[in-house]
């Protein structure tokens, strides 16, 4: 069997599965046993095909006829494509083992509607990551849209829920019209529906437009971001994992696809890319810093590292235009790799915000606090994930920004006129973003699960159940062993790495080889600090003589409370006093002023200066037409028939003079 | 010599930076006195020095870095103001926005062709840079006497812009410049006077509300 | 395979030196006699035979926090080269992870301050963990300056003989980045004016005051870890400003030996005859490293594509 048919095989084993186990909703634990059974088989007979083509195997081609015209069925899984497969296939397997236990309480439908759902995304997802034929991959497309919204809007008895649920789905449907658009003109230039043979044409720039739209608004790139950091709290922490993780890296996924069709537009392609991503990169994590809330924060951090992943993007195009073989190839491996990476560390950190979210009760950081101590496991998980996102040795998100940041310096260096400047501008910007995210984690990991319980809830919190647990630990120990044996990594991102430089027109690329020594000797770094750690853990341990303990030192006061603790708010305020210029939080104060004083309060909120600045007035203006034409319905049933007559007329009449 | 040159112009940039920093009215006025001492010497040191060279250095070391700067601080006491607490633009925003200036100077300098026989890569650049740091200078700050600083820092880029230029300055060109900048610090100083004898303060934010 | 060992015993046992040469120093400025040069090795050895003493409220994050911090600081200093003397460890690329891993033990350093609860040591996390971020660009746009004028990917071989050569070419850019590298020393060494380590109020402290509730073994390691990355930062430094290239091992050493004195005398007297910025400025210090930073590439690029 061809690696393109076992994926197929996989795919159509999850759907048949999950909606099997639908069918079985009411009989709990079949249910549960066939969803889990079909989800995880067919997601690793997909890892197994990726595995072997990027291993080298002639992946074959699946081909049928279909009955759209233009539309061909043909799969075929590339080395790009195998990628993008194993991340889903990686990270989907424990997200789903872990929803189980998370539906567990919901009723029959609730996990009847999930099981299909989720079934019907993943294989949208596979199914895009192997489709040659356009118009098949604009289909899969939108399936993934429309199956992400109903698992979105799974609770939607809340208006939240609801609003979000719109909101996104508004969102990415606008941006199907660009990739549409973006379709239709490169199939008329190519004369075929065939991604292959898509390639530059008369308006590339128009071409670059279109694409970023559409892809930029699946992917949440600044100042397409809007539904993200709604959508995101909005959904049940399963589904924002796979949102985070899995859904935003289609949009990746997209550009790259089609990367070879737009590559040719222009130097400044590159380093409009590279300017996106800092941009990105820079405003998400600054937007985090601002929020309040667990699961927002970590949307915007999705942001930041999608922002990180242009980065790698636009430097790997700078690289192929300035004929830098090894800068494209580093600059798009380290792209790649952050998409696996990302994927991993977030859906683990979501995933963990759901057990803080079940456990607490609440996402308000500033209520929670010392969860440490009622969940261990969970806390471990989530302080892996976030030394994995501050891109801190030794772990995984140190492997991918390493690889930017290598393509970057080379750019520096080697590259020519503006691209040069873009690279040492990429370089400070990724520093300042590493910087900030590592504060940013800082404030929340210690502020939900160190100290002492903040709010009501928090000192009953309970610990998240044993298979949401192992969930948890597999990805933080993915996390781990991406960054111990990046070596290994590099040596299977590769391939799809020179098949994207290639489709952009870069030859002689250099060897793994040659890089892999370096990589060895990081790997040798991470595990010297490891063992080290160890040692000096076992040293401090024979040196402690009977550990005292103790109320905190309060300087002298006398009765410290957990009220007084520093709070998450606090701890952000200095960095976004110094980066005021760039966003702007609210404060609302309360003082208790007079005889008889109301509650004193102090409020604060950061507005989204692309949502209230650029899309809240877009859309309010774009509501007066339709006000107008709302008018027209008011009348008579004729009356709207002669409209649509005189309208029919009016085209035909067009169609004729023009010939 | 080359490297000489290539201090004093980097010297240059970097006290401009400095100015945007800080906030001690003292601190700029000195920061200036220094940066004008400096430049100074930027025609003896890049062409022949001769009777013109001496004449320049002497005269812009007497009026820039002793005389304006004593007539500055003197305007300081009189006014009794130290420090500009609340400027237009904050000191961490105008730093990022100066260094900003400093790249877009430098990129654009690297498109623009140089005459031939220019003694360092580094002078039109750091003319420009300066020319632009005095006026985001003018622009950031509150205060009066700050802005005439700024005034002056950009004479300095303009005095720059020239010596790069020009084999043989001008002798008559800069001393006009150096004349008009006198002037219009005299005038200034007078104006500064004025705003605050009658307001007791000295923010030109308040000028906009005087009417007729 | 003796330079390594010689190497990794220099690391471990020469920082607490510099800081006793640092506090000689400022004892003198003030007038007093100040405590002996090896002070800080007899506190050492005094706080790893005490006992421990933790807060109900800490876990086991705290008492991770001193020995993280240590490690890493550790396996970055073997990624320096002492001297111009290659590292025990050097490749491709390892200047990024030498950054990291000095931004790994301040991560753990500001969870353990956390996770005290107090509100103190949470005051301190959040000011490092500030000015940590802003730091950060200024130190990779020095690298940026020395990897693209020397075109090593290494600490070892941007360090190495070829520096001297370096300063020939690049000269001017490299003075804006050893400036920009004094400020860093500083302010991530917890140095007056950015930190004041001596000062007695917990609310005007950085560093300090995020390490109040550790004592005995940990507070040793905290102290240990914090000398030797004073220790590696003042190699770097000295190495810029000194990059001699005399081939004859032992002279490189004593004159390295010499600059490692001078900046721990040199960062004594800042210490003497400054005071601490008020906290609302340290960000302009920062960013004016971050600028000098920005100037260095521009001038660096220009001088090059004059060249």
């Amino acid at each position: 069997m061809t690696p393109t048919a076992l994926l197929l095989a996989g795919i159509l084993l999850l759907l048949v599965g999950s909606v099997l186990a639908a069918a079985a909703a009411r009989a709990r634990p079949v249910a549960h046993a066939l969803f889990l059974a079909s989800i995880l088989a067919g997601l690793a007979l997909a890892a197994i095909s990726a595995v072997r083509v990027l291993g080298g195997a002639e992946p074959g081609a699946v081909r049928g006829a279909w009955a759209v015209p233009g539309g061909f069925f043909h799969l075929r899984l590339d080395a790009l494509g195998a990628w993008f497969a194993v991340v889903v296939a990686l990270v989907s397997a424990p997200i789903a083992v872990y929803a189980v236990a998370y539906f567990a309480r919901a009723g029959a439908r609730t996990f009847g509607s999930f099981s299909i759902f989720l079934a019907s995304l993943l294989a949208a997802l596979l199914t895009l990551s192997a489709a040659r034929n356009a118009l098949l991959f604009l289909a899969a497309w939108e399936v993934v849209t429309l199956a992400a919204h109903l698992l979105v809007t799974l609770e939607h008895e809340k208006d939240y829920v609801r609003f979000s649920g719109r909101l996104y789905i508004f969102a990415n449907h606008s941006a199907a019209f660009c990739l549409i658009a973006l379709i239709g003109i490169l199939a008329v230039g190519a004369d075929s529906f065939d991604l292959g043979e898509f390639g530059p044409n008369g308006a590339p720039g128009l071409c670059v437009a279109l694409a970023l739209v559409a892809f930029g608004t699946k992917a949440g790139v600044i100042p397409f971001h809007i539904w993200l950091p709604h959508a995101h709290p909005a959904a049940a922490s399963p589904v924002s994992a796979m949102l985070s993780g899995i859904v935003l890296k289609a949009g990746i996924f997209g550009i790259l696809r089609f990367l070879p069709a737009l590559a040719h537009g222009g130097a400044g392609w590159g380093v409009l890319v590279l300017v996106l991503g800092a941009v990105a990169g820079v405003m998400g994590v600054l937007y985090a810093l601002a929020q309040h809330e667990l699961k927002r924060l970590l949307a915007y951090h999705s942001v930041e590292n999608i922002g990180i992943i242009l980065l790698g993007i636009g430097v790997g195009l700078m690289g192929a235009h300035g004929k830098l073989p090894e800068v494209a190839v580093l600059g798009f491996a380290g792209a790649l790799l952050h998409m696996l990476n990302h994927a991993v560390f977030k859906s683990l950190l979501f995933l963990g915000a759901g057990s803080v979210l079940h456990g607490a009760g609440t996402g308000e950081i500033d209520e929670l606090g010392g969860l440490a101590k009622r969940m261990p496991v969970t806390a471990l998980c989530f302080l892996v994930g976030s030394v994995s996102i501050c891109g801190l040795p030794p772990f995984n998100g140190f492997v991918s920004e390493w690889t930017i940041y290598r393509a970057m310096f080379l750019d520096a260096r080697g590259g020519a006129g503006a691209g040069r400047l873009a690279g040492a501008t990429g370089i400070v910007s990724l520093a300042l973003i590493g910087g900030l995210a590592a504060a940013c984690f800082a404030k929340a990991f210690s502020a939900v699960f160190l100290g002492e319980p903040r709010g009501h809830d928090a000192p009953e919190a309970h610990e998240a159940r044993p298979s949401q647990r192992a969930a948890m630990a597999f990805l933080a120990l993915l996390c781990l062993a991406v960054g111990l044996f990046p070596h290994v990594v590099l040596g299977i991102v590769w391939p799809a790495a020179v098949e994207l430089a290639g489709g952009v027109g870069v030859r002689d690329v250099p060897a793994v080889g040659r890089l892999a020594p370096s990589y060895a000797a990081a790997s040798g770094v991470g595990a010297l600090f490891v063992g080290l750690a160890l040692v000096l853990a076992l040293v401090r341990r024979g040196l402690a003589r009977g550990p005292r303990p103790v109320a905190t030192w309060g300087c002298g006061y006398a009765l410290p409370g957990p009220r007084m603790q520093y709070t998450a708010s606090s701890f952000a305020a200095s960095l976004l006093r110094i980066f005021k210029g760039l966003v702007h939080p609210t404060t609302r104060l309360r003082r208790a002023e007079g005889a008889f004083p109301p509650a004193p309060s102090l409020l604060t909120w950061t507005k989204d200066a692309a949502e209230a600045y650029v899309f809240r007035p877009a859309f309010v203006a774009l509501a007066w037409p339709g006000r107008v034409t709302r008018l027209l319905h008011r009348v008579a049933v004729q009356y709207q028939v002669l409209f649509v007559i005189v309208a029919l007329a009016a085209l035909l009449l067009w169609k004729v003079t023009l010939g | 010599m080359r490297f000489l040159t290539d201090s004093i112009l980097i010297g240059t940039i970097l006290i401009s930076v400095f100015m945007l920093s800080t906030a001690r009215l003292g601190m700029t006025v000195r920061s200036f006195a220094l940066q004008s001492f400096l430049l100074a010497f930027l025609p003896s040191l890049l062409h022949e020095p001769g009777f013109h060279q001496i004449l320049i250095l002497v005269g812009a070391i007497l009026i820039k870095s002793y005389l304006i700067p004593r007539f500055l601080f003197r305007a300081i006491r009189e006014v009794s103001i130290r420090r500009d607490v609340q400027p237009v633009i904050g000191f961490g925003t105008s730093l990022l926005i100066g260094a900003l200036l400093v790249a877009l100077a430098f990129a654009v300098s690297a498109n623009l062709p140089l005459p031939v026989g220019v003694a360092s890569s580094l002078l039109l650049p750091a003319s420009l840079s300066t020319f632009l740091l005095g006026f985001l200078l003018i622009v950031s700050r509150a205060k009066a006497l700050l802005q005439v600083v700024g005034y002056l820092v950009v004479e300095n880029g303009i005095f720059l812009f020239g010596v790069s230029l020009v084999q043989q300055m001008p002798l008559l060109v800069e001393m006009g410049i150096l004349l008009d900048v006198f002037v219009a610090v005299f005038v200034m100083g007078i104006v500064i006077f004025r705003i605050n004898r009658e307001f007791d303060h000295m923010d030109t934010a308040n000028l906009t509300t005087l009417k007729d | 395979m003796i330079s390594s060992i010689l190497h990794l015993l220099l690391l471990l046992l020469a920082p607490p030196l510099m800081l006793g040469i640092l506090q000689r120093t400022k004892a003198l400025f003030a007038g007093r006699r100040g405590p002996p040069l090896l002070q800080v090795y007899y506190d050492l050895w005094k706080l790893l035979r005490k006992g421990a003493v933790y807060s109900r409220t800490t876990t086991w994050v705290f008492r991770a926090g001193p020995v993280v911090g240590l490690a890493a600081v550790i396996v970055a200093g073997l990624l320096v080269p002492i001297a111009g003397i290659r590292a025990p460890m050097a490749f491709q690329g390892d200047l990024i992870l030498f950054a990291y891993l000095l931004g790994l033990a301040r991560f753990f350093t500001v969870l353990a301050a956390m996770d005290t609860g107090s509100s103190f040591e949470g005051m301190g996390a959040s000011r490092e963990a500030s000015f940590g971020s802003l730091a950060e660009p200024a130190l990779f746009a020095g690298l940026l300056v020395l990897f693209v004028g020397s075109g090593d990917f290494s600490l070892s071989g941007i360090l190495g003989p070829g520096l001297f050569r370096l300063w020939g070419a690049i000269g001017p850019a490299l003075v804006l980045v050893a400036v920009s590298f004094v400020v860093l020393l500083l302010a991530e060494n917890c140095r007056i004016p950015v930190d004041d380590p001596n000062t007695h109020l917990e609310l005007t402290m950085i560093h300090e005051v995020m390490v109040l509730d550790h004592g005995g073994p940990d507070l040793a390691f905290i102290l240990h870890g914090a000398s030797i990355k004073l220790f590696l930062f003042a190699s770097i430094l000295v190495r810029m400003i000194l990059p001699t290239a005399t081939g004859f091992a032992p002279l490189e050493a004593l004159i390295w030996a010499a600059g490692m004195g001078l900046v721990a005398v040199a960062v004594g007297c800042v210490e003497s005859v400054m005071a601490r910025l008020r906290l609302a400025r340290v960000p302009t210090l920062l960013g004016g490293a971050m600028v000098l930073g920005t100037v260095a590439i521009a001038v660096l690029l220009t001088l090059e594509s004059a060249r």
